[in-house]
């Protein structure tokens, strides 16, 4: 039994998901689902930390790390569900539905972040991403949402496929799946030198690429994260960053460690391609989801930072950046979905004169986003390179830097658009108070954590 | 003294801030934007009457933990340097208030919340003892003056305040990563006096010292660097400019003098030559684009550049003169440059036009304007006692002492400082009465007078009696030559000093 007491939370939501799907048939109040989804969250979020230790044969743990990861997770999941309460945002006849999806989704995430061992971290990742399909192209009556789901599933099979190709190249060359034993086996410079072990490396890679669209793999983001619903897109754009780059990273940095130059190679060329390409495509876009989309690319390959320097510090640097990132981004989709055409750039035109509140939040993530102090943006960068530049990365800092810079641009306009140009007489809030009191909290988050990082920051 | 009094001065405008966020009468807002200014203005004053001036050591110093992960303090104190700019900064902010009282029409609140929180931030950047907390505060203050700019100033000031952003940005951005390598050289220390101990690698200096001189060198601006600055002057509203050239401007230098010079002496004399003939280059350079200008507020701007190119002169001189003059000319050119952009700006308030083209015969027209006018042109000029002269000249004892042919080139560019200055006093207050704004002009009120007399005081005040003020400088002064520069400088104290004192 105390091999399902480390995954009981994880059953417990599955529990959860099921028991929702099914009285959802009966039940059309979507207030109650909304409370039950959130409380079964949050139990499960509780019940976590209570937990700690590793089951079948180590192949899944649970660490002060795995805690925060999941609670970053949980929450996210929590604001969704909360901005989604509104019927705008989801359809009233599968309301259900979506709650369950989001909440198989986010087991999904917990089992990738606890894992040790390749095969449960493929499960995880299967069962996360075959939610988001389908919750990506949840408007089955608009063209873009379909488009989104496809394109999303199209790209996201094959790398799935990748992934499982990968895990039986290393398998094959190391006769594990699991982190540790891996990690042992790398002892023998027969395995180091094997080509089936290294391609089998590089398909790991290709999967994680694939999944947090680090560039060239990137293709899918944009239309995806346009064309998904909002609330979904803030949701995709956050949680399964946050599960990947832990339990990938995990993976990187805990068991590649004895041959980690050549990876090491690998990632550092990759972040530059998306530091550099995020950056620069997020330039030129004329929809606001489809600037974000660019901008969590480049967001991305600064997080790769962490990865690349190899050790325990990067990876609680990234773990800032992903609160960081969670609350800036889930602010700036919570701004673009209380509008009415929000994606549309325009719509900012003159927001400050006809919204000035709505205006300033909106603007406060922006700069957060850009990192400019006193946001917590600024805080989770500067923690990022600061163990970059300890390790050594200060060149790779720099061109972070640059592209910090140029992202400026991206971000200030979104603010210059708001204050400096004239109102459309169209632009209109359409969610509830409830909404804008949420936005409103992460904003005033943005602001407390970055003038307070020690809150966060252990 | 424990009365953590500059947290206080740095909170003061955030309260106010705060408060007026729930304010929607536009008179409430500016009167609570006006006390709160007035309140940290008087709140500042002691720091000025308890100082110590016999020491070089920071004092009113509090130190708490601020991210102890990684050793980051909130530490803030004031030496002889600091302490005077903190003051300028809660002045000029007072004075910013008061003249913005008509000019500002829209979005009332988020001006003067604005002008607040560019208050603290410019005072952080001066009062801070952590290199963190320093650029925290060095990037925080971009955001409001974005916003002046480009929220309420001129017909092109979406490009300007852009430009702005993007210059400063990417000055300030390259600094950080040389605080990270810093961090890491001064074995895990944000503690500026701590750095200031270091004896970092030459090699190592010279990559620093461009990355911090770069970042500074954008906000003084020095030449090649000063591009943004006629535009961000010209589109900015007159509290932006006043602001601007009251307050912004200096932290590059200041940077120089808390950072460039103390962290890495080495590399500092290695690019010595280079920054003084950039300095120059800035006088002269600057001068002569001001003879063309046309608009008002340009001419002023790019007076600025030339300006500013005699302060970094000053302080590249390494004499101990010569730096006081650059930082004592800081503080006038704040003085009296912020004056004539409150000058610029309620005629412009008036006749809505700033070229210089539409001016004249102002002189019978508005006689308590043109009284106020030509004392700070006089001022500018540098006449003596005035304070402009006593800047000038210390900065020119020190760039004679340094290198003869350094002095002659600043002397050209205080020669056509004079003939812009005279020339556009003479087209603005002789001749005849433009028939465009002959009906628009009426003197200066009440409000507009109080603004600009504390600034005229002050002009005198300095003019006369240097010595109270660089008695604050002179120790800090003294022990940077002293312990960073002992060898190669000279640390001449002219008899005139006697004076100074």
């Amino acid at each position: 039994m105390t091999m399902f007491k480390v995954i009981a939370p994880e059953l417990f939501l599955i529990a959860c998901s099921i028991s929702i799907f099914l009285s959802a048939l009966f039940i059309k109040n979507r207030r109650t689902f909304s409370i039950l989804a959130i409380l079964g969250l949050l139990i499960a979020g509780v019940w976590k930390y209570s937990l700690h230790g590793a089951i079948f044969n180590l192949s899944f743990s649970v660490d002060s790390f795995d805690i925060l990861g999941s609670w970053i997770i949980i929450l996210i999941a929590v604001y969704v569900i909360l901005i989604s309460i509104d019927d705008i945002a989801i359809p009233n006849t599968s309301y259900g539905e979506f709650l369950t999806l989001i909440l198989t989704s986010v087991v999904g995430m917990l089992f990738m972040i606890g894992s040790r061992d390749l095969i449960i971290l493929y499960l995880g990742l299967e069962t996360l991403s075959l939610s988001l399909y389908i919750l990506c192209s949840f408007y089955r009556k608009d063209k873009l949402s379909s488009e989104a789901g496809l394109k999303y599933y199209l790209m996201g099979t094959v790398a799935t496929a990748i992934l499982l190709y990968g895990i039986a190249l290393i398998y094959g060359a190391t006769g594990t799946t699991n982190f540790y034993d891996i990690t042992k086996s790398l002892s023998s410079t027969k395995v180091l030198t094997d080509p089936m072990f290294i391609a089998g490396v590089v398909a790991v890679i290709v999967t994680f690429s694939f999944k947090s669209s680090v560039i060239p793999f990137h293709a899918w983001t944009p239309d995806t994260y346009q064309g998904a619903p909002t609330p979904i897109t803030a949701f995709l754009a956050t949680a399964p960053k946050t599960a990947l780059l832990l339990a990938f990273g995990r993976f990187f940095i805990g068991s590649l460690i004895p041959i980690w130059i050549e990876p090491k190679t690998v990632l550092i060329v990759l972040s530059i391609f998306t530091m550099v390409g995020g950056n620069l495509l997020a330039l030129s876009q004329k929809n606001v989801k489809r600037m974000l989309a660019f901008s969590s690319v480049s967001h991305v390959g600064y997080m790769l930072l962490g990865i690349i320097v190899g050790t325990q510090e990067g990876l609680s640097a990234i773990l800032t950046y992903l609160i960081a990132y969670a609350i800036m981004n889930l602010g700036a989709f919570g701004v673009v979905f209380m509008l009415k055409n929000g994606d549309d750039m325009s719509t900012y035109n003159g927001l400050a004169k006809r919204y000035p509140y709505l205006a300033g939040i909106m603007m406060i993530f922006m700069f957060s986003l850009a990192g400019i102090p006193p946001t917590v943006g600024f805080i989770a960068k500067f923690q990022l390179f600061l163990a970059a530049v300890n390790a050594g990365l200060t060149s790779l800092v720099i061109i972070a830097v640059l592209m910090t810079i140029t992202s400026a641009f991206y971000y200030l306009r979104i603010v210059m658009n708001m204050y400096m140009k004239e109102p459309d007489a169209e632009t209109e809030v359409i969610s509830s108070d409830f909404t804008k009191g949420l936005v409103l909290s992460l904003s005033i988050l943005v602001i407390v954590l970055g003038t307070l990082p020690s809150i966060f920051i252990h | 003294m424990n009365f953590p009094i500059l947290s206080l001065v740095l909170l003061i405008p955030v309260i106010g801030a705060i408060l007026m966020l729930f304010m929607k009468n536009s008179t409430l807002i500016k009167s609570t934007a006006l006390i709160f200014a007035l309140i940290d203005f008087f709140v500042s004053l002691p720091l000025w009457f308890l100082f110590d001036k016999n020491s070089h050591s920071m004092q009113f110093v509090e130190v708490h933990p601020w991210i102890p992960f990684i050793n980051a303090k909130y530490a803030v104190g004031v030496d002889g340097i600091s302490v005077l700019f903190v003051l300028l900064s809660t002045l000029i902010t007072v004075i910013s208030v008061s003249v913005s009282w008509k000019a500002i029409d829209k979005k009332v609140k988020e001006f003067f919340i604005m002008i607040l929180l560019m208050e603290t931030s410019m005072i952080g950047v001066f009062v801070s003892l952590d290199l963190l907390l320093f650029y925290a505060f060095w990037e925080a203050m971009l955001i409001p003056m974005f916003l002046l700019i480009g929220v309420w100033g001129g017909p092109n000031r979406v490009y300007a305040s852009i430009k702005f952003v993007l210059f400063t940005f990417a000055g300030s951005v390259l600094m950080l990563v040389s605080i990270l390598v810093l961090y890491f050289a001064g074995g895990h220390t944000f503690d500026i006096l701590e750095l200031t101990k270091l004896n970092l690698p030459v090699n190592m200096q010279i990559f620093l010292f461009i990355a911090f001189t770069l970042a500074f060198a954008v906000k003084v601006p020095m030449f090649p660097l000063h591009t943004w600055l006629p535009d961000a002057h010209t589109e900015a509203p007159t509290a932006g400019s006043v602001i601007l050239a009251g307050v912004l401007l200096k932290l590059g230098a200041y940077g120089f003098l808390r950072f460039s010079m103390p962290f890495f002496p080495e590399a500092t004399l290695m690019f010595l030559s280079l920054l003084q003939v950039l300095s120059v280059v800035a006088i002269v350079y600057g001068a002569f684009v001001t003879l063309k200008q046309t608009d008002l507020k340009r001419l002023i701007a790019y007076s600025s550049v030339s300006h500013m190119g005699f302060v970094t002169l000053g302080l590249f001189t390494l004499t101990q003169i010569g730096m006081l003059g650059g930082i004592l000319q800081m503080i006038n050119h704040g003085i009296v440059t912020g004056a004539l952009f409150c000058l610029v700006g309620m005629i412009y308030e008036r006749t809505h036009t700033r070229q210089i083209a539409d001016y004249g015969g102002l002189k019978p027209a508005l006689p308590i304007f043109i009284l106020f006018y030509t004392f700070f042109t006089l001022a500018a000029i540098g006449l003596p006692g005035t304070n402009s002269f006593m800047g000038e000249f210390l900065i020119l004892c020190g760039a004679f002492l340094r290198f003869i042919p350094l002095g002659a080139f600043a002397v050209i560019g205080i020669i056509l400082g004079t003939t812009y200055m005279i020339w556009l006093y003479y087209r603005v207050a002789y001749g005849n009465l433009n028939e465009k704004i002959k009906d628009l002009i009426y003197d200066l009120g009440p409000r507009e007078i109080l603004t600009l007399i504390p600034l005229l005081l002050l002009v005198l005040y300095i003019g006369f009696q240097p010595g109270v003020f660089t008695s604050y400088m002179q120790s800090s002064v003294s022990n940077l030559i002293a312990t960073k520069f002992s060898s190669t400088t000279i640390a001449h104290t002219l008899p005139l000093v006697g004076w100074l004192r």
